[in-house]
């Protein structure tokens, strides 16, 4: 039995599972997961960014519109909450990862 | 995220700005009851979204970044129109604002202001809920 | 476009309409002043409103060479105060210390009297008074509709 899978993973295997990763490529329809987090953060970033943008034209008497800054500094403390809250399960779960090695 | 910029939110954010254009057009219309030879103006902007959402069959929901959008471009080429009335009929100095009308348009666009404002909290608020786990 | 435009356009509605309503008292209160500061009866005065242009800021022209009517306006101003140039009244009193006193003036015990009339001038004080009411009005929306926008997110 050992041998008999020891066999399939020298030559077709791993051939097969060499073209299977490359085949996969296209049809995975979205970025890595690294990237979703790089795309994330660099959201949760702008909407700080647009936020205190807003809020110094509002404190110049710029600003285009009361709600406009409103949404805007809303939309700021939720996507950072959310990112904060994703850390914190991300750590958790690395924790519990290393609790489980012994 | 993506997931907050979703068509709900943007709809609302942009009906939001809509109704405060419209707030400001009314105010100037009613300030100016009574110079002569004024056209009141009004705010277009129901219609066109009516249209652009009509016009689409199905929306894509994104859930990655990746995915291609379906039928939100057009959603986005909407904005609020400023248009002049000059058609209306005109008292003996050419003004066409009628004080009554524009008194019930204020009103009415009040009552939606605070409407879509209310529906926007909603929204914030489902996803202040789903960020805290329900735990507040 | 300022946060408050709102208020502002409906401010200079309230300032347009009061100006109205002191010339309007200041017709009332000489309507029978037959000896004016020139020596001549009161000549009745009357405001023109129209509408005020915002600055020559480089987006409103901007706007107005693309045909863009994005901006809401910018309310109402008087441009002028002008003096109605329609004829005085003439009332039969030889006993008036300002009737012609030329027997042989065609106009003999006539006296100039103002060109206002009283009922006339009431009804344009109605008529601004309820201007005033209706940006009144147009101020409480606006702030009411701010305040609400406030509350986003509480």
């Amino acid at each position: 039995m050992i041998n008999n899978v020891s066999r399939v993973l020298t030559n077709q295997g791993l051939e097969g599972i060499k073209q299977a990763t490359q085949s996969a490529q296209p049809t995975t329809a979205g970025p890595s997961f690294t990237d979703f987090l790089k795309n994330a953060i660099e959201q949760v970033n702008d909407q700080q960014q647009t936020a205190e943008k807003l809020t110094e034209a509002l404190a110049t008497g710029q600003a285009p519109d009361l709600h406009t800054v409103m949404i805007a500094s809303e939309k700021a403390t939720l996507s950072f909450q959310l990112a904060v809250q994703v850390r914190n399960k991300a750590m958790e779960a690395y924790q519990e990862v290393m609790r489980m090695q012994m | 995220m993506s997931w907050m910029n979703n068509q709900a939110v943007n709809l609302l954010e942009r009906s939001i700005d809509a109704a405060g254009l419209r707030q400001k057009v009314l105010a100037n219309n009613i300030a100016n009851i009574d110079t002569p030879g004024f056209k009141r103006s009004d705010v277009s902007f129901a219609q066109q979204l009516q249209e652009a959402l009509s016009g689409q069959s199905l929306a894509g929901r994104r859930t990655l970044a990746g995915h291609i959008p379906i039928g939100v471009d057009k959603l986005e080429n909407v904005k609020p129109e400023v248009y002049q009335e000059t058609s209306t009929s005109m008292r003996m100095d050419g003004n066409n604002v009628d004080i009554d009308s524009e008194m019930t348009n204020l009103a009415t666009n009040q009552l939606q202001y605070n409407a879509l404002i209310q529906q926007i909290n909603y929204s914030f608020g489902l996803m202040k809920y789903a960020i805290s786990e329900g735990k507040r | 476009m300022g946060l408050f435009d709102s208020i502002s356009i409906s401010a200079t509605g309230l300032t347009a309409e009061r100006l109205r309503l002191d010339v309007i008292s200041g017709n009332i209160a000489n309507a029978n002043t037959t000896r004016g500061v020139d020596g001549q009866p009161y000549r009745r005065r009357q405001v023109v409103f129209e509408e005020r242009a915002g600055g020559q800021s480089f987006q409103s022209v901007l706007n107005d060479q693309l045909g863009i009517t994005q901006a809401p306006g910018f309310g109402v101003r008087v441009s002028k105060v002008q003096q109605d140039e329609s004829p005085f009244k003439l009332v039969y009193d030889p006993q008036h210390p300002d009737s012609v006193k030329d027997p042989n003036d065609p106009m003999y015990g006539y006296v100039r009297m103002p060109n206002v009339d009283i009922a006339k001038e009431m009804v344009d004080m109605i008529s601004a008074s309820r201007g005033y009411e209706a940006n009144v009005t147009a101020i409480n929306a606006a702030k009411a509709m701010a305040m609400k926008a406030l509350e986003i997110g509480r």
